[in-house]
């Protein structure tokens, strides 16, 4: 009985930002898939028309911005797109224009631009995203990637998996005030919440690129897997002490001890993993796995794989709202 | 000698642009095939607009591998369609001093032929390994970036991106490389950058390649063809590593360490 009740009470509030949720975007079917994250039951599967890749959550988790593009790489579209869907009723509600062939993006923390990664120009755009208009349009290294924002929203950098860089736009005036070399085919950059560190991985090299944020340089290099895992996805925990790898190759996560340089556990999780995320408490870490259709949910206190989430075709990225 | 200058010296605020020599990275294109030109002709495209992240420069010059070679600054020599135009390059760029970079030329006579020459065309051998229709590139291949870099040929010579052009592109690309992360022009630093163990060069094949040090022959896979000409597999496979390296994967495709192929040239 108390259980109906609950559900019932489940039932009669809509999905709202006041419950953590996953949403996965699936290259393969060409949706987003959107999890309860305390269930693990999928509520929806919502239709985006096009390719979707990089996903994230707008600030207050009300909102969920997707990266679309059409499936000619470097053939420009009107299909190419920051689709925003909107949590509370689940559906596309708006789309904004992303420049060309758009693939990974980051949210300001006051959740008014968007930086996005233009693969086939070579640039990334600035959107504003109260009008939805393009701000600015740079000029980055060769197929660009990974973008990610310090938390104080300065710093935007950019990975480019041909010329090996990072771009770094300084957001006061949008300009590229820097770039540096980091190891071969740069994919997905994060930053620790203090503002110090950032992470790039780099396929290619098999390794994670340790970058001092105040002078904008590469002070490490840790590799994973041998050199052969081919990480994408990375996140940090909040407190810094842990950066998490998603080793696509290798179909494991590597957890990174940052100051150590290291590589202390190694986690098997689903097939290809690209996306990773974490929960905002930072218990629970989660895989988009291209190749299983599935997410892994791993419990960060154990480091064990204690679930696995069915999506769509081709999972690419995974986004969590508070 | 026609001359073709690439790139600009851009200034780039802040503290993080580390200090290269304003030189220009400057490529002699020798001896090249239609495709290997404009492989090269690409390579050296991309190379100049990430040139200008860094405020470095690269220049192509051509002309013949000895008017080339006797030019100031002159780093390597790319190109090579023809063995006996690839053995001569080979032999004025060891006289010279400068770096030959094969991107036309599979012969096993060449290979190991010479400390500055190096070869990113496969060898015989390998494709030999690797069964009859074997290819170095193909313009359908889509994953590891491949899509992407086809997409950018065909864009810019409305053609598709076949083998020899994705060496002559391969080739520039490895010393451009090779020319920011040693922080020099000159062949003696590129070399002992290409020579290295532990380099990793990403070609879009999704392996990481590097240079075989007993015959300076681009380790990486080949593409098989079925009757009708798609992809029907990669050599070796991906994923048969059972333990193995992808180096030592790679190094099952073509002459091993003991094997001496250079053949009327010289080691």
């Amino acid at each position: 009985m108390k259980r109906y009740a609950l559900l019932a009470a489940l039932l009669a509030f809509p999905a709202s930002a006041q419950r953590p949720m996953l949403f996965v975007s699936n290259e393969g079917s060409r949706s987003v898939t959107m999890v309860d994250a305390v269930t693990k039951r999928v509520l929806a599967t919502i239709p985006v028309g096009e390719r979707p890749r990089g996903i994230q959550s707008s600030p207050d988790g009300r909102r969920v911005y997707v990266a679309l593009s059409d499936d000619r790489p470097n053939a420009q579209s009107g299909r190419d797109a920051i689709a925003v869907i909107d949590v509370a009723t689940r559906r596309v509600v708006a789309r904004y224009a992303g420049g060309t062939d758009p693939e990974q993006f980051a949210v300001s923390p006051d959740g008014s631009r968007l930086y996005v990664s233009n693969e086939d120009a070579g640039t990334a755009s600035a959107t504003n995203l109260r009008t939805g208009r393009t701000i600015a349009t740079l000029v980055v290294g060769i197929e660009p990637e990974g973008v990610g924002m310090s938390p104080d929203g300065r710093w935007v950098y950019v990975t480019a998996e041909t010329s090996n860089t990072v771009s770094v736009i300084d957001t006061r005036g949008n300009r590229v005030a820097a770039s540096f070399l980091v190891d071969v085919r740069p994919r997905a950059v994060a930053f620790s919440r203090d503002g110090r560190r950032a992470y790039v991985t780099n396929e290619i090299s098999g390794t994670l690129s340790i970058i001092d944020i105040a002078r904008h340089e590469v002070i490490g290099s840790v590799e994973m897997e041998r050199g052969e895992g081919k990480p994408v996805g990375v996140v940090v925990s909040a407190d810094g002490s842990r950066v998490y790898v998603a080793n696509g190759g290798a179909s494991t996560v590597s957890v990174v001890d940052p100051r150590a340089r290291r590589v202390v556990a190694r986690i098997r999780v689903g097939r290809r993993p690209w996306g990773i995320a974490l929960s905002a408490d930072g218990r629970w870490l989660y895989t988009a796995n291209g190749l299983s259709n599935d997410v892994s949910v791993v419990d960060t206190r154990t480091l064990h794989v204690v679930g696995s989430i069915r999506v769509g075709q081709r999972p690419w990225g995974i986004a969590v709202t508070r | 000698m026609r001359r073709a200058s690439h790139g600009c010296a851009a200034l780039v605020a802040g503290g993080a642009v580390p200090r290269l020599s304003a030189e220009p990275l400057r490529i002699g294109l020798v001896a090249a095939g239609a495709s290997v030109t404009r492989g090269v002709t690409l390579g050296v495209e991309e190379a100049a607009r990430t040139g200008t992240l860094f405020g470095r420069s690269i220049e192509l010059v051509t002309g013949t591998a000895e008017s080339l070679a006797g030019r100031r600054g002159l780093a390597a020599l790319v190109g090579g369609s023809g063995e006996a135009p690839a053995r001569a390059a080979s032999a004025v760029a060891e006289r010279a001093g400068v770096l030959f970079l094969n991107a036309g030329t599979p012969a096993d006579a060449l290979r190991g032929c010479g400390r500055n020459t190096f070869h990113v065309e496969a060898s015989a051998a390998m494709y030999a390994a690797a069964g009859a229709r074997a290819v170095l590139w193909h313009p359908s291949l889509e994953r590891f970036g491949a899509a992407q870099l086809n997409d950018r040929f065909r864009a810019r010579f409305g053609g598709a991106m076949d083998g020899p052009a994705w060496a002559g592109w391969m080739a520039v690309k490895v010393l451009w490389e090779a020319s920011l992360r040693a922080r020099s022009t000159q062949p003696a630093a590129l070399r002992a950058y290409l020579a290295r163990g532990d380099t990793r060069f990403d070609g879009h094949k999704g392996w990481p390649l590097s240079f075989r040090a007993w015959d300076r022959q681009l380790r990486q896979p080949l593409y098989r063809l079925d009757a009708a000409g798609k992809v029907a597999g990669e050599v070796p496979a991906r994923g048969a590593a059972g333990g193995a390296s992808s180096g030592e994967l790679l190094d099952r495709l073509g002459a091993g360490p003991s094997a001496s192929t250079c053949r009327g040239g010289t080691r």
